[in-house]
């Protein structure tokens, strides 16, 4: 991880925990009868996806990724997205086995992660 | 009209292709690269599916991918609320892949296949929508409820719905956090298994136990509906914040931490396993009764997909329930399925092409849609390697089921590679179900697996009802049923366990039927019914073996050992059979003996090839 890494990581972490909430996942109710959300639009099932460049980017997060009118961190989401891009397509044209089995080692979830 | 579909980076990737409906080919990415769960662009099985409909990726109508980066960005972003000042551990572990390669697929996939269809555009399906269109579309029916459950896919976890001729509807979710495929995971985890990858053995491991922590599972760690919705208790879980599945407070409610993999399985482990599987078929069933009762009396079929429907014995308690008069699994209901699904969406409904069924056949072509060799290259390869061979006349149906009585333990390499997670008798190590024996041998001597794992029967579609609790056909091993009653043998579970000091090895041992190798210790079966015309190879095999022996059951367990993918060409089945203790191979039409077989040179180190499961 190098140091733009670093710094917008500490600071989508420090947006978290600014933001936290911990009531932003509906628990146990007794007073519900069901916790099923129904569900009426076909709208989202299939749809293209071609993000191109950041503004297009920012526009679909901000559409899709229930992240309208918090700007802050859309916009360092949207800056580590497209850094990343870049950074892996360097990498694609100057292959080197160390750097791939790195690469490698990062993407691999520890085993007991289910989620991302 | 071909479609691609594909799903990647998240746990099994796989490809699909889709031609005017048909489904051509289709194959998990880790048959081919060797390594279990790949979860990498499936760069070969694309490279498979091309080749097997001939045709280029720019002759693609469109390419569509199984889950929706933006969503599960927005999830992520909702989660890392949730953690606030604890998402450090939740950035380090899983920001990196979603920045770096899920939110670039279209770009990942456009590198890899040159030009992405026609159109040169990715298409992304909801997650839920890929495992709905993978259990509806293939399925035999016009008109079905859909019931879809697994850990989690962009928002939702759990998915009910409808599907008439070419179009489905998502009528209902629960949403991530609550998950029942994240709850089951959490036992896993607890029990010492690997998420994702041990949640089968659990479901093994549930019938050794009992349910003594059912109620305390349902007072503490979930709140279950009268219609099937559910709840998590999230302060007993920790997956939420990237660390673990669950944390000190789930510890202490089952009274201290949790079992070290591989080390003894103790019977709180087992009683955990049986408890949370009979939450798990709680839900399942009261889910199947809301949606038939959203759905009314005119609909008669359930089709299910989404990792918790591979839990056969949940499906063994839907089928006996009767909610529905037939149902129908996706073979690989996991996340390889969706890619499958991904396809078969964008061919109906988006593209509003017309479907026919016959409501009695389904479209999977018995899930055997991978990759197959011929005698002339399987022949060619064994003369390349001097390994000494006899051909097979007319296919050697007896032959085989000779050495089955003999007691060989025989590795059948044959047709189209399978499909999803079981061997279906064309990648399939078998074995004959009357040793009792067998199941010790075959676990420990040929899988390299924990002792306590059940086998699972392949027996004659016609056959079926006199050895198990059964009258349907499932031939794709996805239903639990019971040994017939006047085939059991007196066997007390409880006892053998307390006498064998939670030594699992002796209680297996323990003979409790006519086809011991078969029964699980509480006298269940995974069974698949074998007719002539999905594999006809395969059902000749037993015919012979039943002609012979009186028998029509033989032992399936999947061709490869421990933390293995299962074999995909000659030469990962050779290397397997001269791995392990199986006496001997059949390559298509040849046969191979192990003790005619030059020793592997050099091949000390392979069990350090794969990482135990």
């Amino acid at each position: 991880m190098n140091l733009t890494d670093e710094r917008l990581m500490e600071e989508i972490s420090v947006w978290a925990e600014k933001n936290e909430d911990k009531n932003i996942f509906s628990g146990i109710s007794k007073d519900e009868t069901s916790y099923y959300v129904d569900r009426d639009s076909e709208d989202t099932y299939m749809m293209e996806y071609a993000v191109k460049t950041m503004a297009e980017l920012r526009t679909a997060l901000e559409e899709y990724s229930g992240l309208s009118g918090q700007l802050d961190i859309l916009q360092k989401i949207v800056y580590a997205i497209c850094q990343d891009r870049y950074r892996d397509t360097i990498e694609m044209t100057e292959p080197n086995n160390e750097q791939t089995q790195q690469s490698d080692d990062q993407m691999k979830l520890p085993e007991f992660i289910y989620v991302f | 009209m071909y479609i691609l579909g594909v799903s990647a980076l998240y746990h099994d990737s796989a490809a699909a292709l889709v031609k005017d409906g048909e489904i051509i080919a289709a194959a998990q990415e880790e048959r081919f690269t060797r390594k279990k769960h790949d979860f990498s662009i499936p760069k070969k099985a694309i490279a498979y599916c091309l080749k097997e409909g001939n045709i280029q990726a720019d002759e693609l109508s469109a390419v569509v991918y199984y889950d929706n980066p933006l969503f599960t960005m927005g999830r992520y972003i909702q989660n890392l609320r949730y953690s606030g000042k604890d998402s450090e551990d939740l950035l380090k572990l899983s920001f990196k892949p979603l920045t770096t390669s899920k939110m670039w697929v279209h770009h990942i996939l456009s590198d890899c296949l040159g030009r992405l269809g026609t159109k040169n555009k990715l298409y992304v399906t909801e997650h839920h929508i890929s495992h709905a269109a993978s259990a509806f579309f293939p399925s035999p029916y016009h008109k079905a409820a859909i019931i879809t459950v697994d850990g989690v896919g962009e928002y939702a976890t759990t998915s009910i719905g409808y599907g008439e001729s070419n179009h489905i509807k998502i009528l209902q979710q629960i949403e991530y956090p609550h998950s029942l495929g994240l709850l089951y995971s959490a036992f896993t985890y607890f029990c010492g298994f690997k998420v994702n990858f041990g949640d089968y053995k659990l479901m093994g491991l549930a019938p050794y136990g009992e349910a003594v922590y059912y109620e305390l599972i349902k007072n503490e760690l979930i709140d279950i509906k009268q219609d099937g919705s559910y709840r998590l208790n999230l302060k007993y879980f920790d997956f939420q914040n990237g660390r673990a599945m669950t944390n000190e407070r789930f510890a202490a409610l089952f009274g201290g931490d949790r079992r070290l993999p591989e080390s003894k399985i103790t019977k709180r482990e087992m009683d955990m396993a049986a408890s949370v599987q009979k939450v798990i078929e709680e839900v399942v069933v009261l889910m199947a009764r809301h949606v038939k009762s959203l759905l009314g009396d005119t609909v008669d079929n359930l089709v299910l997909a989404g990792g918790v429907a591979l839990n056969c014995v949940a499906n063994g308690v839907l089928y006996r329930e009767k909610i529905f008069d037939n149902i129908w699994i996706q073979p690989a209901a996991g996340d390889a399925g969706g890619a499958l699904g991904a396809a078969l969406f964008c061919y109906y409904q988006y593209y509003g092409n017309s479907r026919t069924v016959d409501g009695i056949n389904d479209g999977q072509k018995g899930s055997y849609l991978g990759p197959e060799f011929t005698d002339s290259f399987i022949k060619e390869y064994l003369m390349s390697r001097g390994y000494p061979y006899h051909f097979l006349s007319g296919g050697g149906y007896f032959q085989v089921a000779e050495l089955l009585e003999q007691q060989k333990i025989i590795g059948l390499f044959q047709g189209r590679m399978e499909y999803g997670p079981r061997a279906l008798g064309n990648r399939s190590i078998i074995g004959d179900p009357r040793s009792p024996e067998m199941q010790a041998k075959l676990n420990l001597k040929i899988k390299y697996r924990e002792s306590f794992r059940p086998f699972a029967p392949s027996v004659l579609e016609e056959s079926v009802g006199e050895y198990f609790e059964i009258e349907d056909r499932t031939p794709y091993m996805l239903f639990c049923a019971d040994v017939q009653h006047n085939r059991r043998k007196e066997f007390q579970l409880e006892k053998e366990i307390k006498l064998s000091d939670e030594n699992l090895l002796s209680v297996v041992n323990k003979i409790r039927s006519d086809i011991p190798a078969v029964t699980h210790v509480d006298y269940s079966a995974r069974i698949q019914t074998v007719r002539e015309r999905d594999n006809p190879v395969y059902y000749r095999i037993i015919k012979a073996f039943q002609e012979l022996t009186g028998c029509g059951v033989i032992i399936n367990t999947s061709f490869n050992v421990r933390g293995e993918p299962i074999v995909c060409t000659p030469e990962d089945a050779y290397l397997c059979f001269m791995r392990t203790e199986m006496d001997v191979l059949v390559l298509g039409n040849y046969i191979l003996y192990k003790e005619e077989q030059p020793g592997l040179e050099h091949d000390e180190d392979w069990r350090e090839r794969y990482e135990l499961d």
